[in-house]
């Protein structure tokens, strides 16, 4: 009897232990999980919103080669309200001479004032050229054959009092169009790339910077893959012109409602924002790689084939407006405010622009940009 | 035996097991009842994490349109607040004198402004375990309270001037005196329900809707029982319907106030996550629930009953009535949570009922695992309820210190925006503060008797020869900043002032515009 009692007891006891053992764990767990979320708790300061940045986002234009570019953007100035601390030029590619920055060309932009951007051809080449020659040319390039030319160029312009130039060497390189086009032989471009920066950084006292310019869109290949690395960037850039060869988006056909054009429009812009290797894409990627965003080229555009939006005020509104947002972290962005050779215009600043609403539109909108 | 049951039944009764508390041991390590003090017990530990979780940071975040609105109408004077009522927000009308008071004694700062949400939390949360503690047991009760103090949303309106707290307190109240009148249906009982009711519909008339789940489990309470005294219950509602129907009519006619309500796919896909405040909580909770549902059917089917249509007959009651109602929005619906609190947290004791009779405190607390995971998977959640400011709202706060910074005499403002307008955010942030001269204002709100202001539509004269505007412009970044301004207005400040300088803040920009004369 006595005997039962005890063992009653102590099973009892074990049934109770095993009870508080539990319990306790569950209040311990509990427990843990209540302080670690209690103490995690940005209750301070809230997780307080920082201010956005306000955008940096310098405004610019090309208006033509040297003397004429550097006199044009006096004009553009009083257009476009407000400085224009950046010019952009390219070298002629005939020869080393044109390439190296002869003194009708860098003689201007010294008087200016402004800080140039120099989109560099990698070699000299004419119209004529066949596709082995560019090769040959990129390659010797790649292998270091044309470092003394980048020398070269860097003293020239180190002598007149523009070492802060930023050098584009090979932009647009993921086109078709141009000799340096790196489709098919990304290593010898990118090893180009590297060799003119190393040439012109050897210059004591130089402070030269570089800007990495895809073309943007769809082209050849995906342009990152020819992305030099980050110590030889210092910009990278994309251009944008309104242009578009998708289906239902241009031409506008003739006697299209204004409903339409601006569906259009809208669809195109949609894809020059967000579409593959878009503005959204190479914003993205240069905040990845610690460098800030340019725009060295952009445009409206009414061409022979109709493949351009015309005139069209929502493309310069939403450019604007991406060049505004501090997210993007565009440093500058550069109106091509000059029309091309072959049929291409882009003219906006001039008061025979075609395209006079967006020339409005720029104005009102540039009005209200700080 | 019979007899007596029916004068004064079991305190814990269920409908379902009239002699539960005589067949069943419960609340206990070794089947004896706990003394009575021991609900202290339960309730303490849920009401204190509440208030930890609702006081931490209470004052950090900035306020909102809804608190912006809250600090407004309680700080109008009687007159003007009659006249704002009579336009807008009546079924909000005693949570405002409320409010009116407590800024008399306490101040209006974000903290005082939003302590009373804090305490109600707190109280509501004591309420819920309770209401676990007489429902299932002392276990469950201290379960329950915990996980609600787990619930984002009860983190978010626990730090939210707004009436919604107040809402979940007299909801859980209610029901707990439901459960006390079926006990022992005097009376007084029932009418000091009736009386909580009235409350419930005072501070928000949605809340009334959980008379739906108390209509279900006195159903239940009416089969199983032959005490018409139980009838009396009919008298509670009554006094709680007409004591909320003037708020409940006048409200209906200011319907204008919550149009922009949705109830489409996306709002119902949504609802968990909102009433919540994590989809991730929701989640877990409502699992939880359910199975503790399914594992009680059997033995407290009627409680069962009770929760289920207070956790789900709401929300689905808003969503029908929606074309005539408007009424589906998460905050209204805050007052489940404390439904699915209280089923989730008999989860341990529900485990135990299903498999033996008898229960025990130890293994209820099991049910403190679910605790552990609705904080951890809570967390995030928990940190997002304290953002500043609240996620897609407008820093006016931050947007108001830069212009009091830098604010001269003579300065005047201008407001502007899509969504928001900052004048009455403004009016809180620079109340102690000299804020620009409102130039366009041609009658304010308080004549009115609305939120808004009316603007001239003569800008010339209005802003006359203000030398610096600062324009307050809640609108996202890559838009115009005068957008929401009448035509005429923008052409005016366009032609007659200069941008010089601006700021961005979340949703809201600060333009500053001088006049183009003076340069």
């Amino acid at each position: 009897m006595k005997y039962e009692r005890v063992t009653r007891r102590v099973t009892g006891l074990k049934r109770y232990s095993v009870r508080i053992v539990a319990a306790t764990l569950a209040v311990v767990v509990a427990g843990v999980a209540v302080f670690n979320a209690v103490t995690a708790l940005p209750y301070k300061r809230g997780l307080t919103a920082v201010a956005l940045p306000s955008s940096d986002a310098v405004f610019g234009a090309y208006l033509g080669p040297a003397a004429k570019g550097a006199n044009g953007l006096l004009a553009w100035q009083q257009f476009s309200l407000t400085a224009a601390p950046y010019a952009l030029d390219f070298s002629a590619g005939d020869s080393w001479e044109s390439i190296t920055g002869p003194e009708w060309m860098l003689k201007p932009w010294q008087r200016s004032g402004r800080r140039l951007i120099y989109s560099l051809a990698m070699f000299p080449h004419q119209p004529a050229d066949a596709p082995a020659v560019s090769e040959l040319r990129l390659s010797q390039c790649a292998t270091g054959a044309f470092d003394l030319r980048w020398v070269e160029l860097g003293r020239n312009l180190m002598g007149r009092g523009m070492a802060r130039t930023i050098l584009r060497p090979g932009w647009e390189f993921d086109g078709s169009w141009y000799p340096w086009a790196a489709h098919g032989r990304k290593q010898n471009y990118v090893n180009c790339f590297r060799r003119i920066v190393t040439a012109m950084r050897s210059i004591p006292g130089q402070k030269f910077q570089f800007l990495w310019n895809p073309a943007g869109g769809v082209n050849q290949f995906a342009a990152e893959e020819a992305y030099p690395g980050d110590g030889y960037v210092n910009f990278v850039g994309v251009d944008v012109y309104d242009v578009s060869w998708a289906s239902n988006t241009y031409p506008v056909p003739a006697g299209a409602s204004e409903a339409d054009r601006q569906a259009r429009s809208a669809a195109v812009w949609s894809n020059k924002l967000n579409g593959k290797s878009g503005l959204r894409f190479w914003s993205d990627f240069a905040a990845a790689h610690g460098k800030r965003l340019v725009i060295p080229e952009w445009g409206l555009s009414k061409r022979l084939d109709g493949r351009g939006g015309g005139d069209n005020p929502e493309f310069v509104a939403n450019m604007i407006q991406f060049i505004q947002d501090p997210r993007n972290g565009v440093a500058f962005a550069l109106y091509f405010d000059a029309d091309s050779a072959h049929g291409d215009l882009h003219r906006l600043s001039s008061t025979t622009s075609p395209f006079p609403k967006s020339r409005d539109r720029f104005r009102r909108m540039m009005e209200r940009v700080l | 035996m019979a007899e007596i049951q029916v004068l004064s039944p079991p305190l814990d009764v269920d409908v379902d097991e009239p002699r539960s508390v005589a067949a069943v041991p419960t609340d206990s390590l070794d089947g004896g009842r706990l003394p009575r003090w021991s609900a202290v017990l339960v309730a303490v530990p849920a009401a204190l994490l509440t208030l930890v979780m609702t006081l931490l940071g209470i004052g950090s975040r900035a306020m909102w349109n809804d608190e912006y609105a809250t600090w407004y109408a309680s700080t109008l004077t009687f007159s003007d607040l009659g006249r704002l009522l009579q336009h807008v927000d009546t079924v909000v009308a005693p949570y405002y004198l409320f409010m009116h008071g407590w800024i008399a004694l306490f101040g209006d700062s974000e903290l005082s402004l939003r302590l009373p949400s804090a305490l109600f939390m707190a109280a509501a949360a004591a309420l819920v375990a309770l209401l676990g503690r007489r429902m299932f047991d002392t276990g469950s009760g201290a379960v329950a309270g915990l996980l609600f103090a787990g619930i984002p949303s009860v983190t978010r309106y626990g730090q939210e001037a707004r009436p919604y707290a107040f809402a979940i307190t007299f909801a859980v109240l209610s029901t707990l005196l439901l459960l006390r009148a079926v006990d022992r249906p005097s009376w007084l009982r029932w009418i000091g329900y009736g009386l909580v009711l009235v409350g419930a519909a005072m501070v928000h008339i949605v809340t009334l809707t959980i008379l739906l789940a108390h209509a279900v489990y006195m159903w239940r309470v009416f089969r199983a029982k032959d005490d018409f005294r139980q009838l009396r219950w009919i008298a509670g509602v009554v006094i709680g319907i007409t004591g909320g129907l003037p708020l409940a009519a006048k409200g209906s006619q200011q319907s204008g106030a919550i149009a922009w309500i949705r109830a489409d796919g996306s709002a119902v896909a949504n609802m968990p996550d909102k009433v919540f405040g994590s989809w991730q909580v929701a989640l877990l909770m409502a699992g939880v629930a359910v199975l503790a549902a399914a594992f009680l059917w059997k033995r407290h089917r009627s409680l069962v009953l009770l929760l289920l249509t207070w956790a789900i007959a709401p929300p689905l009651f808003c969503y029908l009535t929606f074309p005539i109602l408007h009424l589906f929005l998460h905050r209204y619906l805050l007052f489940t949570l404390p439904a699915w609190a209280l089923l989730a947290g008999a989860a341990g004791y529900a485990l135990i009922r299903f498999t033996r009779e008898g229960t025990s405190i130890a293994l209820s607390l099991s049910a403190l695992t679910v605790v552990a995971g609705v904080f951890y998977v809570g967390l995030p959640a928990l940190q997002e309820a304290r953002r500043s400011p609240v996620l897609g709202e407008p820093d006016f706060r931050g947007a108001a210190a830069a212009v009091l910074a830098r604010t001269h005499p003579g300065d005047g403002v201008v407001y502007t925006g899509t969504g928001r307008n900052g004048r009455r955010a403004f009016g809180f942030e620079g109340r102690d503060a000299k804020l620009p001269k409102d130039v366009l204002v041609l009658k304010t709100s308080q004549q009115l008797g609305g939120f808004g202001a009316q603007e001239c539509t003569e800008p010339v004269t209005c802003v006359g020869e203000t030398r610096r505007l600062w324009l307050v412009s809640a609108t996202e970044f890559y838009m115009d900043p005068m957008i929401g301004l009448p035509e005429t207005t923008q052409a005016f400040l366009t032609s007659a002032y200069t941008l010089t300088e601006f700021k961005n803040f979340e949703h809201v920009r600060v333009f500053v515009l001088n006049r183009k004369d003076q340069l």
